[in-house]
C-alpha cells in the first residue's frame, strides 16, 4: 500500500450570499494515494471545483481537515500554504489561467523562481519542459498568440515543472475540442508515468474520468458513488 | 456676461437633452447603461474619484480668480464710494474753477449724475510740532463740504458721520493713517511746508493747521485722486477756499469728482456716457489769459507761458511794455513756449494776453478699477488653467484609462451583448448612457470640491504666504460654478464618447473568451483611412495658414503623426509609434526654439499648453515603445536578486506589454512634473537671494532718497523756511559716502537708429514716451557697482563706462534697460532728447544699456555740465527740477533707522527716502507669494496624478484578479503580490517622473533661451534639483501611500475566489 498524499476528514464549506447560506460541502471524506489518478464528477454546482480549491489550500473549509502529504492545512499559514503550493504542487485549469503579458516560457518558469531557482535553472527547466510538451517551437509567445491546445501544453508544463508530488487538474478539456482534449489526456498520462506524481482531477467529460484510476461522483456537496477503472 | 460665455452650458444642456431623447427612444439601452453604473458602488465611487477632477481643477481655478476679483472691485467700491468719473488736468495742470461751473449747470449732465464737486489736491510735507513726527509728502486736499455732501459723508471712527462743514481756513481733518503716522490727536497743530513758484523763484513756505476730525479710515477718508486707490493713504481734508489761499492758486482747481445716478456700484455703469458728456461740456471752453513774465537771465531768449494751447489769433505781446513784432518771435502754441530771436533785455519784462483752452481728462475710474479687476482675473485664471491645463489633461488621460479598464473588465459580457444581437451602436450608446451617468456626477461632485479646493487655496494663501499683503475674500459667481460644471462634463462626456466608441469595435468571439487581442493584426484599414484624412487636414491647414503660429507649430506634428498612421499597416505597429512621436518631438522642440521668442502671439497660452503636452506625450510613447531591451536589462539585474525576480518580472512584464494604457499612465503623470518642473524652474529663476537682489538694485548704496527742491550740496543744504544750513548727525556720522544726482524729465526719447526694432507697445508706448535724465558725477560710479547688460566694445571695464560719461565735454550716456527694450537702443545707437520746452537736444551716443535689475533708479545718465545746459531753464517747475541722494552706510549703522534720521534731518527740503533692502524684500516676496500660489495650484495637479495612479491600481487589481489567482496558486506569497502591484505603479511613477523632470527642464531651458534671457540682467538658468528631488520624494511617498491599499487588497484575494472572478 503506497503512503496517503491527501486526506479529507468530513469537510464542510458553507457560502454565505446575503442572509442565504449555500452548503458546497456537506461533510466530505477523501483518501488520496501516492501515484492515483483521481476524477471528481458531477453536476455543475455539485462542489467540485470548491473541493478541490480546499484540497488545494487554495480556499479554506469551513470545518473538516486536510491532511497533505501528512501535513495539515488548517494548522498552516497564508505563507506555509503558498510555499507549499510553489514546491509540492501543480495547477492545471479550464481556461489556462496563464499571465498574459509573459510569454509561454516565463509562465512556465514562474513556480520554479518563486521557489527560489536561480534565473539560469529556471530558463534551463523550462526549456526541457516544453520540449516535453512539445512547445519549444512557440515557447517566447505569448499566450494570446496560442490555440487552446497549446495553452493547455503550456499550462500544463507550468504545473509539472516543480516536479510536484501532486497536481490539481479542474476542467483541464473543458475548452478543448475532442481531438485535442486526448492528446492532452494522453500527455497527461505520459508524464503521470515519467513523474510519478498525483493527479486530482475535477471534470465533466467520462473520457477523462476513464483515464483516472478512481472516479468520484459528487451530488449536492457530498460523495454519492465511487467507480473504479481497471 | 458675453454670448461666448454661454456655449459651454448650451453645449452641456444640449448633450443631456439629447442623451434623454435617445434614451426615451432606447429604453432598454439607457437602463442597461445606467444600471451597469450603479452595479457595483465601490467601482463606481472609484471611477468618479478619477473623473471628477479635471472639473475640480477648472472650478477652483475660477473660485480663485473670482475672489481675486471680488477683493478689487470691493475695495474700488470702497475707497470710491460715489466716485465714478474724475476730471482733471493734463499732466497735473490745475484749470479753472469755472470749469466746475460749466459742468454743474450742464441739463444733460444733470441728469445723468447725482453729484459734481471741485477738489484741489496739493502735496506738503507735514511735521507736528509736538511730537515732531513728519510726513514727506501728504495730499491736501481742499473740498467745499456744501457741494461734496453729494459723496456722502465722511466716517469718525465712533461710527457716526460729518460733512466736513464748519471748519475754519486753518482747520482741517485727517485720517486715521496719518493720524497713527505723526501721533497727532484732536487739537493737535501740524505744520505743512510746501513750495510756490517756479524755478529759480521757488520760496517755501510753511503753515500751521488744526486737527479738529481724526477720520476713519474707510470711504471718503481714504480716497485722494492725485494718488488713486492706495492700500495705506495719508490725507488732509481742509475747506476749498483754504487751500487756494494757502497755495496761491485763487480760483483754480486740480479735479472735478463725478457721481453718476446710482449707488456706489450701479453708478459705474452710466460712466461711458457721462465721460462723453463731460468731454462735450468742456471741449469748446476757453479762457482769457494775460500774465506778466521778468527776465531773469542774461541772453533769455524765451519765456514760457503759463497756459499751454494757445490761440494764435488775438494773442498779444509786448517787451517791456512796447508791442513786439510778430516776425521778432516765433509762439509754440501747443507748449505756449514764446522763443525769441535775439536776446532779451536783462531785467526786462514780458507782458502777454491771449485766448487758451485746458487739456482736460476725465477717467472713468470705478469702471477701470472694476475692468482692472476683471483683467486680473482673467489674467490669474489664464495663468492657473494654462498650469492646471497639464492637470486637467491628465485627468482626461485618467477618464480615458478608467473607461478602457471598465471595458476590459466587462469585455466577455460585452461580446455575450454583441452575441445576443446588440449592434455595435447599442453598445457604444450603452457606455454613453453610462458615462452620462458618470459625466452628471463627477461634474458635480467635481464642481463641489473644486469650490472646495478653491477656498482651501484661498485660506493657505491668506494664513500660511503673506500675499501681496492683503487677506482676499473667499467668493465665488455662480456661473461660473455653471460653466466648471459644463466644461467638466463635456470633457468627461467627450472623452467616454471617444473611448465608447473604441470599445465598440471590440471582436465578439475574442471578448467572450477573453481572448486577447493578437498581436500585428494590420487588417483594418480605418487607421490609414485617419491617417490620410489627419495628414491632408495638417498639410491643408499649414498650405492656408502658413505664417500662423498655431498652425506652425501644430500642423507639421499632424502631418508626421498621419503620415506614420497612413504606413502603420504596412510598417508595424511599433515602427509607426517610434517614427511619429520621434519626428513629433524633434519639430516640436524645434517650433519651441524657433518661434517662443514672438512675444506678441496672443494664443501663446495655447501654444505653451499644447507644445508641453506634445513633447510629453510623444516621448512617453518613444520610450514606452522602445524600451523593452533596456527595462528587460534593469530587470535583469535587480532580480539577479532570486527573491525579487518573479516579482519584477511580473510586475514589469504588464506595463510592457500594454504599452498605450502605461503610456497614458505615465503620460499623465509624467505631464503635471513637467509642469511642477518649469514652474519650480521659472520662480527659481525670479525668485533670487535678497542680498543678491539688494546689489543689484542699489549698485551697492543702501537708501535712495528725492527731495522737492534743487539741492546742489547736501552737506550744506539751506532750509528755505529759516535760510539756514540744515545740520545732520546721521549724514555726519551714519553715512560712509551718498552721491548726488540732479534729476528732471524729458518729454519725449527719440532713438534716431532708424534701424532699431523697438518693441510695438501701443498706448502704452505713448505713454512711455518719455524719459528721466539723471545727471551723475563720479560719486554714482566709484565704489559702486552697477551692473550693465550692454556696453560697447571700446570700453574694458564698467568704469571706464561711467568715466566715459562724466568726462568733461562728452556727449555720452548710459541708458536703463527699460528704454533699451522698449526703444530698441543698443550702445552704439544714438538718441536726442526733448526738454520741457519742447527744444530737441544734440545727439547722444548710448555707451552702454544698465541691467534690467536696476529698477530704483531708471533713466538717461548723463553728466550733470549736460544735463544743466540742455534741461535746466528758467521757470522750470521746481518738481520737475529735484536732486536725488543714494547713501551708504557706515559699518553697525542701521539702515532703517538711518533713512528715519535722514527724512527728520531733511524734512524742510522734503526728503523722502526708500532702504534698498525693503523693497528688494517686497519684490521678492511678492513674486514668491505669486509663485507660491501657483505652486499650491499645481500641487492639486500632482495630487491628480498621484490619486490617478492610485485609481488605475485599485481598477487594476479588480482586473487582474483572476491573475492574482494564478499567481497565488503557483506560489506567490501575498507579499509578493503586493510587491508586485507596488513596483508596478512605481515603474509607472519613475518613467513619469524622469520623462517630466528631463523634458520639463528642456524646455525650460528652451523657453529660457528663447523669452527670458532676451530681458537682459543677469536671470541665470539653475535647475532646482533640491526641490525637484523634494517634489519627486513627495510624489513618489504619496504614490506608495495611494498604492498600497490597492495593492494590499490584492495580496488578500482569496485565490479560489480569484480563479474564478468575474467583474
Amino acid at each position: 500500500m503506497s503512503e496517503i498524499m491527501v486526506e479529507a476528514k468530513d469537510l464542510v464549506k458553507t457560502y454565505k450570499t446575503g442572509q442565504v447560506e449555500v452548503k458546497a460541502l456537506r461533510g466530505v471524506n477523501l483518501t488520496v494515494r501516492k501515484g492515483d489518478m483521481i476524477a471528481i464528477m458531477g453536476p455543475s454546482g455539485c462542489g467540485k471545483t470548491t473541493l478541490l480549491n480546499i484540497l488545494s489550500g487554495l480556499d479554506d473549509a469551513t470545518s473538516g481537515t486536510v491532511m497533505i502529504e501528512g501535513q495539515d492545512l488548517s494548522q498552516m499559514s497564508d505563507n506555509q500554504k503558498t510555499e507549499h503550493r510553489a514546491k509540492r504542487m501543480g495547477f492545471i485549469f479550464q481556461f489556462y489561467n496563464l499571465l498574459p503579458v509573459l510569454t509561454a516560457i516565463e509562465n512556465v518558469e514562474m513556480p520554479l523562481l518563486v521557489s527560489g531557482s536561480s534565473a539560469k535553472e529556471a530558463r534551463e527547466q523550462a526549456i526541457e519542459i516544453m520540449r516535453v510538451v512539445g512547445l519549444e517551437e512557440v515557447m517566447h509567445s505569448k499566450p494570446g498568440a496560442l490555440s487552446g491546445g497549446e495553452r493547455q501544453r503550456t499550462t500544463i508544463a507550468r504545473a509539472l515543472i516543480s516536479k510536484p508530488a501532486i497536481i490539481w487538474g479542474d476542467e483541464l478539456t473543458g475548452d478543448l475540442d475532442d481531438e485535442t482534449a486526448n492528446t492532452i489526456m494522453d500527455l497527461v498520462a505520459r508524464l503521470r508515468k515519467e513523474t510519478q506524481a498525483t493527479f486530482v482531477i475535477v471534470t465533466h467529460n467520462p473520457e477523462v474520468g476513464k483515464r483516472a484510476d478512481k472516479i468520484l461522483y459528487m451530488r449536492s456537496g457530498q460523495f454519492v458513488r465511487e467507480e473504479k477503472n481497471v | 456676461m458675453e454670448t461666448s460665455e454661454l456655449i459651454l452650458p448650451a453645449l452641456m444642456l444640449g448633450i443631456i437633452g439629447f442623451m434623454v431623447i435617445l434614451g426615451l427612444f432606447n429604453r432598454v439601452i439607457a437602463k442597461l447603461g445606467i444600471r451597469n453604473f450603479y452595479r457595483h458602488k465601490g467601482h463606481a465611487a472609484i471611477s468618479i474619484a478619477g473623473l471628477l477632477v479635471g472639473t475640480s481643477i477648472i472650478c477652483a481655478s475660477m473660485v480663485v480668480g473670482d475672489s481675486i476679483e471680488y477683493f478689487i472691485v470691493e475695495e474700488t467700491y470702497d475707497e470710491l464710494q460715489h466716485v465714478d468719473l474724475v476730471v482733471d488736468g493734463q499732466n497735473g495742470a490745475l484749470f479753472n474753477y469755472s470749469i466746475f461751473t460749466v459742468l454743474e449747470s450742464d441739463g444733460e449732465l444733470a441728469a445723468l449724475t447725482d453729484g459734481i464737486s471741485p477738489l484741489l489736491v496739493e502735496s506738503a510735507t507735514v511735521r507736528h510740532t509736538g511730537t515732531q513726527q513728519f510726513e514727506p509728502s501728504v495730499s491736501i486736499i481742499g473740498f467745499d463740504p456744501a457741494i461734496d455732501s453729494a459723496f456722502g459723508n465722511f466716517l469718525l471712527e465712533d461710527g457716526s458721520e460729518i460733512s466736513g462743514g464748519g471748519m475754519g481756513q486753518r482747520e482741517a481733518m485727517i485720517n486715521r493713517a496719518l493720524a497713527d503716522s505723526l501721533g497727532a490727536s484732536q487739537s493737535d497743530v501740524l505744520t505743512l511746508t510746501y513750495s510756490l513758484g517756479s524755478y529759480p523763484l521757488t520760496t517755501t513756505v510753511a503753515e500751521n493747521i488744526t486737527v479738529v476730525r481724526i477720520l476713519a479710515d474707510e470711504g471718503k477718508a481714504r480716497y485722494s485722486p492725485s494718488s488713486g486707490m492706495a492700500m495705506e493713504a495719508y490725507n488732509i481734508f481742509m475747506n476749498l477756499d483754504a487751500v487756494q489761499a494757502m497755495f496761491l492758486q485763487p480760483g483754480m482747481i486740480s479735479h472735478v469728482k463725478v457721481s453718476n445716478n446710482g449707488g456706489i456700484e450701479d453708478g459705474a455703469e452710466g460712466s461711458d456716457v457721462t465721460k462723453e458728456e463731460i468731454i462735450s461740456a468742456t471741449k469748446d471752453l476757453k479762457f482769457q489769459g494775460s500774465e506778466i513774465l521778468p527776465v531773469f537771465m542774461p541772453n533769455q531768449t524765451f519765456v514760457q507761458l503759463s497756459h499751454p494751447n494757445i490761440e494764435a489769433g488775438g494773442f498779444s505781446l509786448q517787451v517791456n511794455g512796447m508791442d513786439a513784432d510778430p516776425s521778432s518771435y516765433l509762439l509754440n502754441t501747443e507748449s505756449g513756449v514764446v522763443v525769441f530771436f535775439e536776446p532779451l533785455q536783462y531785467g526786462g519784462f514780458v507782458s502777454a494776453a491771449y485766448t487758451f483752452s485746458y487739456n482736460i481728462d476725465v477717467s472713468a475710474v470705478k469702471q477701470d478699477g472694476i475692468e482692472t479687476a476683471k483683467l486680473l482675473n482673467d489674467l490669474i485664471s489664464t495663468f492657473l488653467t494654462i498650469f492646471g491645463s497639464f492637470a486637467i489633461i491628465a485627468g482626461v488621460i485618467l477618464i480615458i484609462n478608467i473607461f478602457t479598464m471598465l471595458a476590459e473588465e466587462r469585455k466577455s459580457e460585452l461580446g455575450m451583448a454583441r452575441a445576443v444581437g446588440m449592434k455595435r451602436r447599442h453598445l457604444m450608446q450603452s457606455f454613453l448612457f453610462e458615462g452620462l451617468t458618470y459625466g452628471v456626477i463627477a461634474s458635480a461632485l467635481g464642481t463641489l470640491l473644486g469650490v472646495g479646493v478653491g477656498v482651501m487655496l484661498i485660506y493657505m494663501v491668506n494664513n500660511f504666504i503673506d500675499f501681496i499683503n492683503v487677506q482676499l475674500p473667499i467668493h465665488f459667481q455662480m456661473f461660473s460654478l455653471v460653466s466648471a460644471f459644463s466644461l467638466g462634463f463635456i470633457i468627461t462626456f467627450g472623452t467616454i464618447l471617444l473611448t465608447s466608441w473604441k470599445i465598440s469595435k471590440l471582436n465578439i468571439i475574442r471578448a467572450i473568451r477573453g481572448i486577447e487581442e493578437p498581436i500585428g493584426a494590420r487588417k483594418n484599414l480605418v487607421m490609414p483611412m485617419l491617417g490620410a484624412m489627419l495628414l491632408a487636414a495638417a498639410a491643408a491647414i499649414y498650405y492656408q495658414y502658413p505664417d500662423e503660429l498655431m498652425v506652425k507649430l501644430i500642423a507639421p506634428s499632424g502631418i508626421i503623426a498621419g503620415a506614420a498612421m497612413l504606413l502603420w499597416r504596412w510598417i508595424g505597429n511599433r515602427a509607426a509609434i517610434t517614427s511619429a512621436s520621434l519626428g513629433v518631438f524633434i519639430y516640436t522642440y524645434y517650433a519651441i526654439h524657433t518661434y517662443f521668442g514672438d512675444m506678441d502671439n496672443e494664443n501663446m497660452d495655447i501654444l505653451f499648453v499644447f507644445s508641453g503636452v506634445l513633447i510629453v506625450l510623444s516621448i512617453v510613447l518613444l520610450i514606452m515603445y522602445n524600451s523593452g531591451p533596456v527595462i528587460r536589462a534593469i530587470t535583469g539585474t535587480v532580480g539577479r536578486v532570486k527573491v525579487w525576480r518573479p516579482t519584477v518580472m511580473t510586475a514589469v512584464s504588464y506595463p510592457l506589454t500594454k504599452k498605450f494604457r502605461t503610456g497614458m499612465s505615465v503620460g499623465m503623470f509624467a505631464l503635471v512634473v513637467y509642469m511642477i518642473v518649469m514652474l519650480s524652474v521659472f520662480s527659481n529663476m525670479f525668485v533670487i537671494d535678497v542680498d543678491e537682489e539688494t546689489l543689484k538694485q542699489g549698485g551697492g548704496f543702501e537708501i535712495i532718497a528725492d527731495v522737492q527742491y534743487q539741492v546742489p550740496d547736501l552737506a550744506n543744504a539751506v532750509d528755505p523756511l529759516t535760510n539756514t544750513v540744515i545740520t545732520s548727525q546721521a549724514l555726519a556720522s551714519n553715512v560712509s559716502s551718498y552721491t548726488n544726482i540732479m534729476w528732471t524729465y524729458s518729454p519725449k526719447l527719440n532713438n534716431t537708429d532708424a534701424t532699431a526694432s523697438a518693441m510695438d507697445l501701443g498706448e502704452f508706448g505713448d505713454m512711455l514716451g518719455g524719459a528721466q535724465i539723471l545727471g551723475i558725477d563720479g560719486t554714482f560710479y566709484t565704489g559702486s557697482s552697477f551692473a550693465f547688460s550692454n556696453t560697447m566694445d571700446e570700453f574694458a571695464t564698467d568704469q571706464e563706462v561711467w568715466a566715459s560719461v562724466t568726462a568733461p565735454g562728452s556727449r555720452d550716456v548710459v541708458i536703463s534697460y527699460i528704454y533699451s527694450m522698449l526703444l530698441g537702443i543698443e550702445p552704439g545707437s544714438r538718441i536726442t532728447l526733448d526738454n520741457l520746452l519742447g527744444v530737441t537736444s544734440q545727439e547722444f551716443r548710448v555707451v552702454g544699456t544698465l541691467d534690467n535689475s536696476l529698477n530704483q533708479i531708471m533713466g538717461v545718465f548723463m553728466s550733470k555740465e549736460n544735463l544743466a545746459q540742455t534741461f535746466q531753464f528758467p521757470m522750470m517747475p521746481s518738481e520737475l527740477n529735484r536732486n536725488v541722494f543714494m547713501f551708504n552706510l557706515n559699518d553697525g549703522y542701521d539702515a532703517e533707522a538711518t533713512a528715519k534720521a535722514l527724512e527728520k534731518d531733511f524734512a524742510a527740503v522734503g526728503m523722502n527716502s526708500i532702504i534698498i533692502r525693503e523693497v528688494a524684500e517686497i519684490t521678492l516676496e511678492t513674486t514668491s507669494s505669486i509663485f507660491v500660489l501657483f505652486e499650491l495650484y499645481l500641487d492639486m495637479g500632482l495630487v491628480v496624478g498621484v490619486a490617478g495612479l492610485g485609481i488605475i491600481t485599485i481598477r487594476s487589481v479588480v482586473e487582474r484578479t483572476p491573475e492574482i489567482g494564478i499567481l497565488r496558486s503557483i506560489g506567490f506569497r501575498r507579499g509578493n503580490v503586493r510587491n508586485a502591484f507596488l513596483i508596478e505603479i512605481l515603474f509607472v511613477a519613475t518613467m513619469g517622473v524622469i520623462i517630466g523632470v528631463v523634458t520639463g527642464v528642456m524646455i525650460s531651458y528652451e523657453i529660457y533661451n528663447t523669452m527670458v534671457s532676451g530681458f537682459g540682467g543677469d536671470i541665470e538658468f539653475v535647475i532646482p534639483w533640491f526641490k525637484i528631488a523634494y517634489v519627486t520624494a513627495i510624489a513618489y511617498l504619496a504614490t506608495i501611500i495611494c498604492t498600497i491599499i490597492p495593492a494590499r487588497n490584492a495580496s488578500r484575494v482569496s485565490p479560489a475566489e480569484a480563479l474564478h472572478y468575474i467583474g
